[in-house]
């Protein structure tokens, strides 16, 4: 059995006196795509800041790749975790080129380096390079998007968390970013845990799958065993409702 | 230590010879003008070395800066001293104001020999056909005569309720606003008005004062109000004059000022030539030197206050953005700063910091830091959210991400805040003038007070050309500073 990019043991968080996560247990196995699926309010996007130390649980445990979230420097726990969220959040005031290399360049990487891997991950998302100089608001959704999973996985990070980061393209943009991201991913083979909404993008992405609701793990494990023998009725409605 | 001290006060006797510096005040009113410019050109006839602070308002802030140290002499009236000053209800003679105000380090010297007190006047040729020459004569007549008063006089102590009940006046008189009373009296509307005694419309109206044979009126006698601790020299100097200026000359060169169209500077002189001490230093007759000295005075003040305020608001902001009730307070607080009249603030700056450019500078420092802490504080806390948790969770240091990410997304409103700023100091500083830091309030002030409305515009329009040039040159900083796609992005922050 290979190891756990990422593993929660009984946690739990709540801010205020709301529970948002409890007792979560769950285990992201190392090199692929784990998908986090739930409606909104599930606890979902709070899972993924755990794992980047942005917030940290109450109780339990979070552990990437064996180490546990440091309690100080956490920045530079989360520069070895690329991040990328619904709308990109890409900054305004950079071009295409200093989004994406903002963070090398701040931790001092070699401009070769820097260089090579920008032509690399571009060209593999499908940015032409006359795009290099153009702002944010000059660009598509689409495009955005591309350039926020570039940034994301610029320092070759080893884990990917990925927000949404699809939900609000439109479907045939979407389709043809799955298949440049899917296989980029596939070529950095880099551990993944997408969050989403949609049961679907968990069937395109994701070999293995953890689903959420109101802040309770209901099952996780392989996609098909999920598909095959869902645990509750809630699980069963999330495929069938679609497929009818 | 004694050794310092002995040192100190052979600095002291060094320094208080011929080449002592003395600072001149005035209040602001054109008989304050003249008279302190008298005294100043007195001093430098004598090899002084004057420093001329004048237009400082009234009583309270000419003696507070008189006893803070911030000006050596002003002229004051002996009524003002023992009413405003010592509260007394009667006015003993200077000696007796000077046993009382030797405590407080400040003495009065001679009178000029004048007595500019309240009294009542009338038309020189109606009073003669009526045969009245003292209120007495007035009160066996007022039924006959129309008199109203200033509503100020209608009011006071030591106005018409005083002298009602010293010479058994029964009628209560109407009341005017005092700048319409000469014109008024001059149209024949009414007979009896109350004026002071100097003031220069006396000559000008062909009015007589009646006489107060009762002495019910207090005594308001000019006289130089000095730092008791000046030298012997300096008080010579100005005590020269003792004596030597009554009642209508006093009026007539008020009136010089006033109707003349002559400055009080050229007046001052006359007043010197004709009692004896010719002053060779001549009047430059050209605006542009006092105008370049002014406008640096103006922008030094300005650029200083803005400076320190764009240091302390923005890194205020930074410092307390993130965490919102303390941002909250902040912009809160500076905001009642802003309340404050300006010119209120400028006069609680003075029991504070003396009067000059210090306490000046510190006034327009709060007024500009409002708008320049609120918009920071502003755009830092309306940046896109999706943005901010990106510049976090990608790894960025706390100070990274101020330095990449949020300084840059907020400069557009801080900029357009500092314009604020600058726009507002500039219109403010002309008030600067009133705690005697100059600027271009000074000839606004003066003029105020003189009634020249070319000294007026000589302040009012290179002040508002001055803001009008700002504005311009925050376009300018704004095109560099800020590239387009951030304009549009966060313009609404400010």
């Amino acid at each position: 059995m290979s190891g756990a990019a990422v593993e929660l043991i009984d946690v739990w968080k709540r801010f205020g006196a709301q529970w948002t996560l409890e007792s979560v247990d769950l285990r992201c196995p190392e090199g692929e795509t784990t998908a986090v699926v739930g409606e909104s309010g599930s606890g979902k996007s709070t899972l993924l800041q755990l794992i980047n130390g942005v917030y940290s649980a109450d109780r339990g445990a979070v552990t990437v790749l064996g180490e546990p979230v440091p309690t100080a420097d956490v920045h530079l726990w989360r520069r070895s975790i690329g991040y990328a969220i619904q709308g990109a959040g890409l900054f305004p005031h950079l071009d295409v080129r200093n989004n994406v290399t903002l963070l090398a360049r701040l931790t001092g990487r070699e401009r070769d380096f820097i260089e090579q891997r920008y032509r690399t991950l571009t060209e593999s998302m499908g940015l032409a390079s006359d795009l290099d100089r153009r702002f944010p608001h000059e660009l598509s959704g689409g495009e955005r998007q591309r350039v926020g999973l570039c940034r994301a996985l610029m320092l070759q990070p080893k884990l990917l968390l990925l927000d949404e980061p699809f939900s609000a393209l439109d479907p045939i943009v979407r389709r043809d970013l799955y298949d440049l991201f899917d296989r980029l991913r596939a070529r950095e083979s880099v551990s993944t845990v997408l969050v989403t909404h949609d049961p679907r993008e968990v069937l395109r992405l994701a070999r293995h799958v953890v689903v959420l609701r109101g802040g309770r793990v209901q099952q996780t494990g392989p996609l098909e065993a999920v598909l095959r023998e869902p645990a509750n009725e809630y699980v069963r409605s999330l495929w069938s409702d679609r497929f009818v | 230590m004694r050794r310092l001290l002995v040192l100190a006060s052979l600095l002291y006797a060094a320094h208080a010879t011929a080449s002592e510096r003395i600072v001149v005040g005035s209040k602001s009113f054109n008989e304050g003008y003249l008279l302190s410019e008298v005294i100043a050109q007195m001093l430098e006839r004598e090899g002084f070395d004057v420093e001329r602070r004048f237009g400082l308002g009234g009583t309270l802030i000419c003696y507070d800066a008189l006893t803070h140290g911030d000006i050596d002499v002003y002229v004051e009236y002996t009524g003002t001293v023992a009413q405003a000053v010592l509260k007394l209800d009667t006015t003993p003679t200077i000696d007796e104001l000077n046993t009382a105000l030797a405590p407080r380090g400040v003495q009065l010297l001679h009178s000029f020999g004048f007595d500019n007190t309240y009294a009542l006047a009338m038309k020189e040729y109606r009073a003669r056909q009526l045969r009245i020459a003292t209120i007495s004569d007035l009160a066996d007549r007022h039924g006959e005569l129309n008199i109203v008063v200033s509503h100020e006089f209608l009011e006071r102590g030591d106005g018409w309720p005083g002298v009602a009940r010293a010479y058994g006046l029964v009628r209560t008189p109407g009341g005017i606003e005092h700048g319409l009373a000469y014109r008024a009296l001059d149209d024949g509307a009414i007979d009896v008005t109350d004026i002071y005694s100097t003031d220069g419309e006396v000559a000008r109206y062909g009015l007589v004062v009646l006489t107060d044979d009762r002495h019910f009126f207090p005594e308001y006698r000019a006289a130089p109000l000095v730092r008791t601790a000046l030298s012997q020299q300096a008080k010579d100097a100005m005590d020269a004059l003792a004596g030597t200026i009554t009642a209508g000359q006093m009026q007539a060169y008020n009136a010089r000022v006033t109707f003349g169209g002559i400055s009080y500077q050229e007046v001052a002189t006359e007043l010197l030539a004709d009692r004896g001490k010719r002053n060779d230093r001549g009047t430059s007759g050209s605006i542009w030197p006092s105008l370049r000295h002014n406008t640096g005075i103006h922008l030094r003040l300005t650029a200083i206050a803005l400076l320190g305020a764009v240091l302390v608001g923005v890194s205020l902001g930074i410092a307390v953005y993130r965490i919102r009730w303390l941002a909250k307070t902040t912009v809160y607080v500076a905001g009642l700063m802003q309340t404050i009249p300006s010119i209120a603030l400028l006069g609680l700056m003075i029991p504070l910091l003396g009067i000059g450019a210090v306490p000046a500078i510190t006034a327009l420092f709060l007024y500009s830091l409002l708008p320049i802490l609120r918009n920071t504080v502003t755009a830092l806390t309306t940046m896109d959210p999706v943005v901010v948790r990106v510049a976090l969770a990608i790894g960025l240091s706390r100070v990274e991400q101020l330095r990449y990410v949020h300084l840059p997304l907020a400069m557009p409103a801080i900029v357009a805040g500092i314009r604020t700023a600058a726009v507002i100091s500039i219109g403010t500083a002309t008030l600067a003038a009133f705690i005697g830091a100059g600027g271009l309030g000074d000839p606004i002030v003066t003029g105020l007070a003189l009634n020249d409305p070319h000294l007026i515009l000589q302040g009012a329009v290179p002040a508002a050309l001055l803001a009008i040039l700002t504005e311009l040159v925050f376009e300018g900083v704004e095109r560099l500073l800020v590239p387009r796609h951030l304009a549009a992005v966060t313009h609404d922050a400010g």
